[in-house]
């Protein structure tokens, strides 16, 4: 099972030449599909599929062609197997398995609402979450770093709402970002993977345990004409909030109930939330406006 | 019509949209940046939104397919530990599975891109043909794509239109931003990607300037091709409410989220022609020049009389000017009898007003009379890719073989011999056997320590009327070379651009003793007279790499490289005996 490829010369308009055909037929007026193409399409892959996620049985079963495979339980263990490669040590196609697919889907099964970006902490031990493309969101974190902040989370940022309060469970999966970017800040860093343009940066400060949620700033690009921070209240602070939560295969079963859906943004929103808009070739004066806020705030 | 390339011509419209579609969903809404692709999204969205609900901030089709963030949701997997080659894979695997959804005949999944077509990898498409049914090709006058470029990436204008005329890889691949390349090519590489035979799906041409004047009846055909169900008044209100100025007016309230970070406005003019009042005419020209040919093909007219000069690969790192060459260089020297030299350039002399001039190994500047009156624009791209690139070359003190180039079974064997000796023709009889023709008539040769590779680069072959028929070209149809009454110009495929090790030089040679082709290999002293002979370019090589230098690389290439040399009658035509002569010495040496 599985497509197989042929090669044949097909006349379209009387050109001539030849060119791959996929193994199905394809009649002018309605296509019809092979058996494996049906079978693919149902989810039920087949082995020529590069990526395969089997989510129905216990334990998950991720397997990615010729990277590996990883097992992720409902208590949150992970296994992972990894093919070996001949151009890099199996223990980084261990780590990229473990860290890029295998604690992910844990987090998600432990029940927790994942979020995407990184959540920096203070000398007080209260967190903010930096939200946005997590790349920018790296940018400012280090930026944090540089001025004594600890990192709880980074990418995947498991919370907790109990209690009228939110809470980010910290874990010590790597900080990637660029090998300049980590030069930038005078920061040390080793490769993740032989190809590839991420790095992990060593040394940061490291916060354990939940630490409390006390505010969110979403990054986006700054344009000629906008303001380095910008409070948001009401409706375009709830706004923000529907794109921090991750939804697919890492939403929680809790926040597919609408209700609780919308509960867990207002909670989000209440927190305190900003735009920070950023110049990535001078982030200085976003973090300090970012400080400013969170001063006046009464964090620091 | 033929575009002068003897292949299958890039499809015109209407043939490219007679194709059956695909088995798949998607339908790609392909455009050239600043081409109206956005508007496109803007109709689309608004056939399927209540009114109350439509705005710029709201347009859908928008995820673009090398953006593979989405693999964190879909499978809980993070690209940013990924391998660069894993990334095409997830690319792959996230199109297709969103383009096979069932019912497969139900609606399609538009989705917009800005990249070149190509085939690639098997399993890693970047336009899987299983989920694809079919695509939008959504073209606009360059010059008014020039005019809009730069203020959205922050560009001056003439660097605006170095990048549209430069067929450069963009967008390299990203683990860390989660994201696979993204190549643009230039505006005419684009185009004529998209139109391309290769493409194994309809694609459906739509003009810009033809939206503007009736976007109804231009899209009622092609939404009714691709299955995206709507009445003629459901579309003109679609239409209306997509208005330039609906959207301008909705990004001055709201703003846009999908802007350049470098432009406060997105939605500027929304008009054709603009470039008249915002292009200078040089920059006309230039535009012109470059992009003539596939303006021709799309029916924009154009102003200038500017002689075709197409455009060389942008990894050969040359820039390419139209405009004023002196007519002789102070102190400098005649080498040859058309070129003389100094120390940072060379002046190549063709006739009164026809003259290149290649400076420091990086920038050629041509002038060339424009034509007059209804003749056709000459085509002189074989100044900039002949003269100019060897020129350039060697005054970067490298080696430019005078060979044609194929690649078997993943090496480079380059063609020698004198004019006439049949690298053209024999190089072409390989590349319709199935190997990869690296280029013709001029190969660049860098050797170290691993040996020599040969860099690729497109260049035209120039074909006499007995070599088209004998390969089923309509001879009538190719442009003529400029210059020359006997030759038309024949545009190949792409080459790969990768870089190929050298395996073997062939020298051919004309015997007319003999009855068949005759092989032998060449070593020792035949062997390096062999090479000098193709390599000295008519004794500008050692001009400019002197003589120490020249005899430098070629005792390195003779070292780096086996030859060969194939002596064969001017009759019977022996092509074929040819190729298989050569074929059989590369099989031979695998085995």
């Amino acid at each position: 099972m599985g497509f197989k490829r042929n090669t044949s010369s097909l006349d379209h308009d009387g050109v001539g030449g030849g060119w791959l055909l996929h193994h199905y037929r394809m009649r002018l007026s309605v296509p019809t599909v092979t058996v494996d193409q049906a079978l693919y399409t149902r989810g039920m892959a087949s082995p020529e599929t590069s990526i395969r996620l089997v989510d129905s049985g216990e334990p998950w079963v991720g397997e990615f062609r010729g990277l590996g495979r990883v097992r992720v339980w409902a208590d949150g263990r992970t296994e992972v197997t990894a093919e070996a490669g001949d151009k890099e040590p199996v223990a980084q196609r261990e780590a990229a398995l473990r860290h890029g697919w295998a604690e992910p889907l844990s987090w998600a099964r432990r029940g927790f609402d994942l979020s995407g970006g990184v959540a920096m902490v203070d000398g007080t031990r209260r967190a903010i979450l930096i939200a946005g493309d997590i790349h920018d969101a790296g940018i400012v974190a280090l930026g944090l770093a540089g001025r004594g902040w600890g990192l709880a989370a980074h990418r995947i940022v498991p919370l907790r709402f109990a209690d009228s309060r939110v809470t980010v469970e910290s874990h010590d999966a790597p900080f990637l970002t660029s090998e300049r970017r980590a030069t930038l800040n005078g920061r040390e860093c080793r490769a993740v993977r032989s190809s590839s343009d991420s790095v992990e940066v060593l040394g940061l400060e490291r916060v354990t345990g939940p630490v409390v949620l006390e505010g969110i700033a979403v990054v986006r690009p700054r344009r000629p004409s906008d303001e380095l921070l910008i409070p948001r209240r009401g409706m375009l602070a709830m706004e923000r909030m529907g794109q921090v939560l991750f939804g697919g295969r890492l939403r929680s079963d809790a926040n597919r109930d609408p209700v609780v859906s919308m509960e867990r943004r207002v909670a989000l929103a209440d927190l305190g939330v900003v735009d920070l808009t950023l110049d990535a070739e001078n982030p200085d004066p976003s973090v300090g406006a970012l400080l400013d806020w969170w001063a006046r705030r009464g964090c620091l | 019509m033929s575009d002068g390339t003897g292949h299958p011509p890039p499809m015109t419209f209407g043939e490219a949209a007679r194709r059956p579609n695909g088995s798949g969903r998607t339908v790609w809404l392909a455009s050239y940046p600043k081409s109206g692709n956005t508007w496109m999204r803007a109709i689309v969205t608004a056939l399927s939104s209540h009114p109350h609900l439509f705005g710029v901030n709201h347009l859908g089709s928008g995820a673009q397919p090398y953006a593979v963030n989405t693999a964190l949701t879909r499978f809980g997997l993070d690209p940013r530990w990924l391998a660069l080659d894993e990334l095409d894979l997830v690319r792959h695997e996230l199109v297709t599975r969103d383009g096979t959804n069932e019912p497969l005949d139900g609606p399609p999944v538009l989705r917009k891109t800005h990249e070149i077509f190509r085939v690639g990898a098997p399993g890693a498409e970047p336009f899987p043909p299983l989920a694809t049914r079919a695509a939008i090709l959504v073209v606009r006058d360059p010059r008014d794509v020039a005019s809009s470029y730069g203020p959205f990436f922050g560009l001056a204008t003439t660097e605006a239109i170095d990048k549209m005329t430069s067929h450069r890889v963009q967008g390299t691949s990203s683990a860390l931003r989660g994201m696979t390349a993204q190549p643009w090519g230039s505006w005419s590489s684009h185009t004529r990607s998209w139109l391309s035979p290769d493409v194994p799906f309809p694609v459906h041409v739509v003009r810009y300037e033809d939206l503007l004047t009736d976007a109804v009846s231009v899209l009622e055909p092609v939404f009714a091709a691709i299955g995206l169900s709507c009445d003629r008044e459901q579309l003109a209100d679609a239409v209306e409410r997509s208005s330039f100025e609906r959207l301008r007016q909705s990004e001055q309230q709201r703003g846009f989220r999908e802007t350049s970070p470098r432009t406060e406005v997105f939605f500027r003019k929304g008009r054709s022609g603009s470039w008249a009042d915002e292009l200078a005419a040089e920059q006309v020209l230039t535009i012109e020049a470059h992009c003539g040919e596939v303006m021709a093909l799309l029916g924009y007219p154009m102003v200038t009389k500017a002689p075709r000069i197409g455009e060389l690969a942008a990894h050969l790192g040359l820039a390419v000017r139209l405009g004023e060459v002196p007519t002789a260089l102070e102190g400098g020297r005649r080498i040859h009898r058309q070129v003389w030299v100094d120390e940072t350039r060379a002046l190549v002399r063709f006739g009164p007003r026809r003259r290149l001039l290649v400076e420091g190994g990086k920038v050629l500047t041509l002038e060339w009379p424009w034509f007059e009156g209804d003749e056709s624009a000459p085509d002189v791209s074989w100044v900039l890719q002949g003269w100019g690139v060897v020129l350039a070359v060697l005054q970067r003190g490298e080696l430019a073989l005078h060979a044609s180039t194929v690649r078997i079974a993943g090496q480079a064997v380059a063609l020698a011999g004198d004019r006439g000796a049949g690298k053209s023709t024999t190089s072409l009889a390989l590349s319709r056997r199935g190997h990869s023709l690296l280029v013709d008539d001029t190969t660049l040769v860098k050797i170290g320590p691993d040996g020599a590779v040969v860099t690729p680069y497109c260049r035209n072959l120039h074909i006499l009327p007995d070599t088209a028929e004998m390969f089923g070209i309509d001879f009538a149809s190719l442009v003529m070379l400029a210059g020359d009454r006997q030759k038309a110009v024949l545009r190949p495929e792409e080459p790969p651009v990768e870089p190929t090790a050298l395996a073997r030089v062939i020298v051919l040679e004309i015997d007319d003793t003999l009855a068949s082709p005759v092989c032998e290999a060449l070593e020792g002293l035949t062997k390096l007279e062999a090479l000098r002979t193709h390599f000295s370019r008519s004794g500008l090589s050692r001009a400019l790499l002197g003589a120490g230098r020249e005899f430098d690389l070629l005792t390195q290439l003779a070292g780096a490289t086996k030859v060969h040399r194939i002596r064969r009658p001017t009759r019977p035509v022996s092509v074929d005996a040819v190729c298989d002569l050569i074929e059989g010495v590369i099989a031979q040496n695998e085995g």
